[in-house]
């Protein structure tokens, strides 16, 4: 029974863990930027210096949207909080206003003084987060039942691979170099075992996240229609039209003051105000969703025009709190920098699992090919796929940072060809992995990844002010540490590259000619 | 600062539970150890990931318990690591560890 067990396991997690790696790898790697999403953003925005003082900020973006939009359906705003530099303001306009042409934008992003930030438009690390939930190119649907998919064969290839890992406490710390095959299945179970709390929970609740999309038949048994439950889950102040009779708004300090004490000195991280100015005005406020472990905040209701408590939202029950944390845990966007660093690892470290797994299947096979210079259809599909995601990927990640700093700042839809570069650099990648013999293409694309990330900072340092140099010397880590994370994967690629290129393998004692052959 | 202290006492606690194992202890040790040394390392590496825990959660029990398996995965990965590239240093690695999170332990204490 034994026996047999673990050789299905090993079956189930090979297909599993082959089926969905190279989506899994993309997921993996851009999840894993996301920890950092907020610092990649203002890296993308040299121009926004400084730390935004939390104190006056609603004030500012309150006097900034009655400037510009006095009349519009709904204002919200997005506070800073510790790790972000600016206020994002969103304004609903009228539905009779005649939006002058050419006037199309309804957003802003407003520094500390609450000015409006001329910074270059980008989705910043913003994308990298929805990217890994939601692709690109293709519905939002789509791409999360893709996702979910991929999630849950990953979940199913942890669990067959630790019951097929016979030895998992006797090889917990063997690590063995240059042993060809062994070496890779020794850096595939290092990278999985060592970190496999993190890679269990990132998971399983990375699927709960969408679980209401996956298995809905919960809603479905109890409520009308899904409409329901969302409304009832998420309450949100109802749709009132103007009254006409004007109001000035009321004062928003002893509102997020009255927040803060209910809700213990969380701060409030989104505001959202309905018919600004109006006697119907209201002002909704929710908890940061970084002040405390459970991710959904709570919410309060004023009334807009007096200042007072309309209602607080209920109190979670076990399942929504649950929810609640385990989205949380998910994000950590409650971690301070330490945690940060050690989600930030723990990722890498779960997209190194992905990325030797796939390739140690190639080394496997290879030696079980009948002739090595002609493999079958089916490994080379493999090989290639292999080369172009693991290698590909970060050229496209470092194509998309090298084009915020070099795409023209007054390009039309910069933001997206930002984004299009990205996967413009992916491309050309792949295409050059499918062109070349195996090898070749893994030492030039990792060489040319190394490339790619070595020019990031050498290009900000030429396009902005704010290089290397500059920010150490302010002690501004962000950019500084952002850069040094850059040159610290180039030197990855380029020792990878160089490991590669050395790399003799291991002929079968079969005839001569067949061993200068592999020595190509 | 908890994180250090728990990082540090992870370290030393994996260290010695990898000096446990007899397939590494010729590595690290250059020698075979008693069993009954091994045995003492077990249960002061375990005692030690445990007390690692308890450092952590100074933080809080939520985030302290998420980061105490952070600090763990770190910490086993610079045991292998360390076995791999300079095995001999380990135990000296794993005593000044073990100091070193005591120390910045009762640095916070203070």
């Amino acid at each position: 029974m034994n026996g047999s067990l673990r050789q299905s396991m090993a079956w189930l997690h090979t297909w599993a863990g082959l089926l969905v790696g190279w989506i899994l790898f993309a997921v993996f790697v851009t999840g894993t930027s996301a920890y950092f999403q907020q610092e990649i953003t203002r890296w993308m925005q040299p121009e926004i210096r400084g730390q935004t003082p939390p104190a006056q900020v609603a004030e500012h973006a309150v006097r900034y949207l009655d400037g510009v939009a006095p009349d519009a359906r709904s204002w919200s705003i997005t506070l800073p909080d510790a790790r972000s530099a600016s206020t994002q303001v969103y304004w609903q306009p009228a539905e009779k206003t005649r939006r002058r042409r050419g006037d199309h934008s309804t957003q802003a992003t407003l520094d500390g003084a609450g000015q409006a930030v001329a910074a270059r438009a980008t989705l910043g690390g913003f994308f990298l987060y929805r990217f890994h939930f939601d692709l690109h190119y293709m519905p939002v649907i789509w791409a999360r039942w893709v996702v979910g998919f991929c999630a849950l064969l990953m979940l199913v290839a942890i669990l067959s691979g630790v019951i097929t890992h016979k030895k998992i406490f006797a090889d917990f710390f063997t690590l063995r170099l240059k042993k060809g095959q062994r070496s890779w299945l020794d850096a595939h179970n290092a990278t999985a075992v060592l970190a496999l709390p993190f890679h269990l929970m990132i998971t399983y609740t990375g699927l709960v996240t969408l679980a209401t999309l996956y298995m809905p038949w919960g809603i479905t048994a109890n409520y009308h229609d899904a409409g329901q439950f969302f409304e009832s889950r998420y309450p949100r102040s109802a749709d009132v039209a103007r009254s006409g009779n004007p109001a000035p708004l009321a004062d928003l300090a002893p509102m997020l003051a009255r927040a803060r004490t209910a809700w213990h000195g969380a701060s409030t991280g989104y505001i959202v105000i309905n018919n600004p100015g109006d006697a119907t005005a209201t002002v909704q406020l929710w908890r940061s969703s970084a002040a405390r472990l459970a991710s959904r905040g709570e919410s309060m209701l004023f009334n807009g025009a007096t200042g007072a408590l309309v209602a607080g939202s209920p109190p979670d029950g076990g399942a929504a709190e649950t929810e609640s944390v385990m989205i949380g845990i998910h994000a950590g966007r409650y971690a301070g920098t330490a945690l940060r660093w050690l989600y930030f690892l723990c990722g890498l470290a779960g997209s190194a699992m992905v990325a030797t797994g796939l390739v140690l299947w190639t080394v496997k096979r290879r030696q079980q090919l009948p002739d090595p210079e002609r493999p079958h259809v089916g490994f080379r599909l493999v090989e290639k796929l292999n080369i172009g995601s693991i290698a590909g990927l970060p050229i496209g990640i470092a194509g998309y940072f090298l084009a915020n700093r070099l795409l023209p700042l007054e390009m039309p839809d910069r933001a997206a060809w930002e984004v299009h570069c990205l996967f413009m650099a992916w491309a050309a990648a792949f295409g050059w992995a499918l062109l070349r013999p195996a090898k070749r293409a893994w030492v030039e694309t990792l060489a040319a990844a190394s490339v790619c990330y070595a020019l990031v900072p050498l290009i900000n340092a030429l396009t902005t002010p704010r290089n290397l140099v500059a920010s150490l010397r302010e002690h501004d880590m962000v950019f500084a540490g952002f850069d040094l994370v850059m040159l610290a994967l180039a030197l990855m690629f380029a020792m990878a590259a160089r490991r590669t290129a050395k790399f003799r393998p291991r002929v079968r004692a079969a005839a001569p000619v067949r061993a200068t052959q592999a020595a190509k | 600062m908890n994180t250090l202290s728990a990082m540090l006492y992870a370290f030393t606690g994996f260290a010695a539970l990898c000096m446990a194992m007899s397939r590494h202890q010729q590595a690290a040790c250059g020698r075979r150890l008693d069993l009954r040394v091994g045995r003492a390392l077990r249960v002061g590496g375990g005692s030690l990931l445990l007390l690692a825990y308890l450092a952590a959660v100074r933080d809080g029990w939520g985030a302290g318990s998420v980061a105490w398996f952070g600090d763990l995965s770190v910490a086993a990965i610079a045991v292998v690591l360390l076995l791999l590239y300079r095995s001999r240093w380990l135990p000296k690695a794993a005593l000044a560890s073990l100091f070193a999170g005591t120390l910045v332990l009762a640095w916070a204490y203070t």
